[in-house]
C-alpha cells in the first residue's frame, strides 16, 4: 500500500473505514517519515476559520456598493414592470438600483421631458437623466482588459434589436470609429428599466475603453451635450426616438466633439 | 434567472469582498477585482445554472480574473512581502472577547497561511476557511479534485511543521517580530 498526502490526511482526520485505517498503520509502523508527516498533519488541526474570521478586514467601500447597485440597474433585463417600492428588508443597493427605474420610468409617465432645443449650446443643460448616470457608472467599470480580445463582427447587432421599430434599428448599427482611432470590440444588449439598451464597446491605442449606447425613449429630438461622468467624458443626444450616450476617456470638449461627429452621421457602418 | 443573480449578488458581496482582499491583500487591487467579477458576473449570467452553487461560481470568476487579469509579476513579487505585515496588523490584534493569548493563536494561524505557497494558500482559505467541499474548491479553482486534496494535504504539513517548531522554540516568533520592528 502506498500512503500518499491525501491517504494521510483522511487518516488523520479519522475519515478512513477500520480496513484501510489498520493497512495505514501497518504502513506508518515502519516509515519514520511518515510517522513525522503524520505528526505533522495532526498539529495543523487548527481553528482556521475562528481564526481569519477574526480578522479586522476593513468592509466593501461604499463606492464598491454604489457601482454594484448601477451595475444591476444597467444589467436589469426586462422581465417584468418596475416596481416604484420595495419591500422591507432588502438590501439597501437593491432599492437604490431600482430607484433607477423607478425614477426613469415615473419621468415617462409625467411627461417630464426636456424641452426641444436644436440649437442648444453645448455647455448648457447636459443630461442627467437616471440612464445617462446608470450608463456613466456601468461603463466606469471597464478597463482595457474587459474588451482586449478578439472581437464581436458588427453585424451581430441583428440579432439584438428586439424592442426597436424598423425605423429605429436602421439607427442602431456599429459605426466605424477607426478614422478617429477607436476600433470596435463587441456589442452586446444590455437593459435599463424595462427598456433594451445596446452597448457598442471601441478601444482606442491607449487609455479605457469607449462605448456608444442607444436606447429607446419618448422624447422628442435633442442636440448634443457632454459632461464629465465618472472621470469619463459623457455626451447625450437623442435622435428619432432614440437615446444615444457615447462614453469616452476623453475631455469633454473632445468628447463633444467627437460626439457630435457620431450625431450628424459622419461615420459609416462598420 | 436574472433576477436571481442581481439579488442574490449584493448578499453576497461582503464574501466576495473578503476573498478578494485574502487574495490580493490589499484594499484596493481587491476593489478592482470584486468590480470586474461583478462586471463578468452580469455579463455571463446565462452561464449560471439557477440551484447550483452560486457562491462557486462567483469565486471561481473572481479568482480566474485575478490569475490571470489581475495579479502581475510585481504583485506576485510583493504579495508575499505583504503577507505577514497584513496578518499581523489585521489578524494580531483582534482578539475575540479580549483573550491576549487567543488572539496570539489566531495571529500564528493566520501568519502560517499567509507563509504558505499560493496554490497551497488558496485551497487553504476556500477549504478551511470559507468551508468549501473539495469539489467545490476544485470547481473554483479549476482543477481536478484530487490536486486539492494534494495541495490541501501539503499545506496542512507544512502548516503542522510550523507550529511543531513553535512549540519547541515558544519565543521564536515574539523574538522575530521585535527584530522586524
Amino acid at each position: 500500500m502506498i500512503v500518499d498526502e491525501p491517504l494521510l490526511r483522511a487518516y488523520v482526520d479519522g475519515e478512513l473505514d477500520p480496513v484501510t485505517r489498520e493497512q495505514v498503520e501497518a504502513v506508518l509502523a515502519n516509515s519514520t517519515e511518515l510517522q513525522a508527516q503524520a505528526q505533522a498533519l495532526r498539529a495543523s488541526c487548527l481553528p482556521y476559520r475562528m481564526a481569519f474570521e477574526a480578522q479586522a478586514l476593513p468592509p466593501p467601500p461604499a463606492a464598491l456598493l454604489q457601482q454594484l447597485a448601477a451595475l444591476s440597474a444597467v444589467a436589469r433585463a426586462p422581465a417584468r414592470p418596475v416596481p416604484v417600492a420595495e419591500p422591507q428588508g432588502a438590501a439597501t443597493h437593491r432599492r437604490r438600483a431600482l430607484a433607477f427605474g423607478a425614477a426613469l420610468a415615473a419621468s415617462f409617465g409625467a411627461g417630464l421631458v426636456m424641452p426641444w432645443r436644436p440649437t442648444l449650446p453645448s455647455t448648457e443643460v447636459a443630461d442627467d437623466t437616471p440612464w445617462v448616470r446608470a450608463i456613466a457608472s456601468y461603463h466606469a467599470l471597464y478597463v482595457r482588459q474587459t474588451v482586449d480580445q478578439p472581437g464581436d463582427a458588427p453585424s451581430r447587432m441583428t440579432a439584438l434589436l428586439a424592442g426597436f421599430s424598423p425605423q429605429q434599428q436602421a439607427q442602431v448599427f456599429v459605426r466605424n470609429l477607426e478614422p478617429v482611432g477607436f476600433v470596435f470590440k463587441r456589442v452586446q444588449r444590455l437593459g435599463f428599466a424595462d427598456l433594451p439598451l445596446i452597448q457598442m464597446v471601441y478601444l482606442a491605442s491607449q487609455g479605457r475603453p469607449a462605448a456608444l449606447c442607444v436606447l429607446p425613449v419618448p422624447r422628442p429630438d435633442a442636440s448634443v451635450t457632454a459632461q464629465h461622468l465618472e472621470g469619463l467624458g459623457v455626451a447625450t443626444w437623442t435622435q428619432d426616438g432614440l437615446a444615444f450616450v457615447f462614453v469616452a476617456d476623453l475631455h469633454v470638449d473632445d468628447t463633444l466633439r467627437l460626439a457630435r461627429r457620431v450625431a450628424a452621421g459622419s461615420f459609416e457602418k462598420a | 434567472m436574472d433576477d436571481e443573480l442581481q439579488t442574490q449578488l449584493p448578499r453576497l458581496l461582503p464574501r466576495l469582498w473578503r476573498f478578494a482582499l485574502r487574495l490580493t491583500r490589499n484594499a484596493h487591487d481587491a476593489e478592482d477585482l470584486v468590480q470586474r467579477s461583478c462586471v463578468r458576473a452580469l455579463e455571463r449570467r446565462a452561464q449560471w445554472q439557477p440551484g447550483s452553487a452560486l457562491l462557486s461560481w462567483l469565486f471561481a470568476i473572481e479568482h480566474s480574473i485575478w490569475l490571470n487579469d489581475l495579479r502581475s509579476p510585481q504583485r506576485r513579487r510583493t504579495g508575499s512581502l505583504d503577507s505577514e505585515e497584513l496578518a499581523e496588523d489585521e489578524a494580531g490584534l483582534a482578539s475575540p472577547d479580549g483573550n491576549p493569548e487567543q488572539g496570539l493563536h489566531y495571529r500564528q494561524v493566520v501568519m502560517a497561511v499567509e507563509a504558505l505557497p499560493e496554490a497551497q494558500r488558496v485551497v487553504m482559505l476556500l477549504v478551511a476557511v470559507e468551508g468549501f467541499s473539495y469539489r467545490e474548491a476544485a470547481d473554483v479553482l479549476a482543477v481536478p479534485i484530487g490536486t486539492v486534496m494534494s495541495r490541501l494535504a501539503r499545506a496542512r504539513a507544512t502548516v503542522g511543521q510550523r507550529f511543531l517548531a513553535q512549540a519547541t522554540a515558544p519565543n521564536l516568533t515574539q523574538e522575530h517580530r521585535h527584530d522586524r520592528r
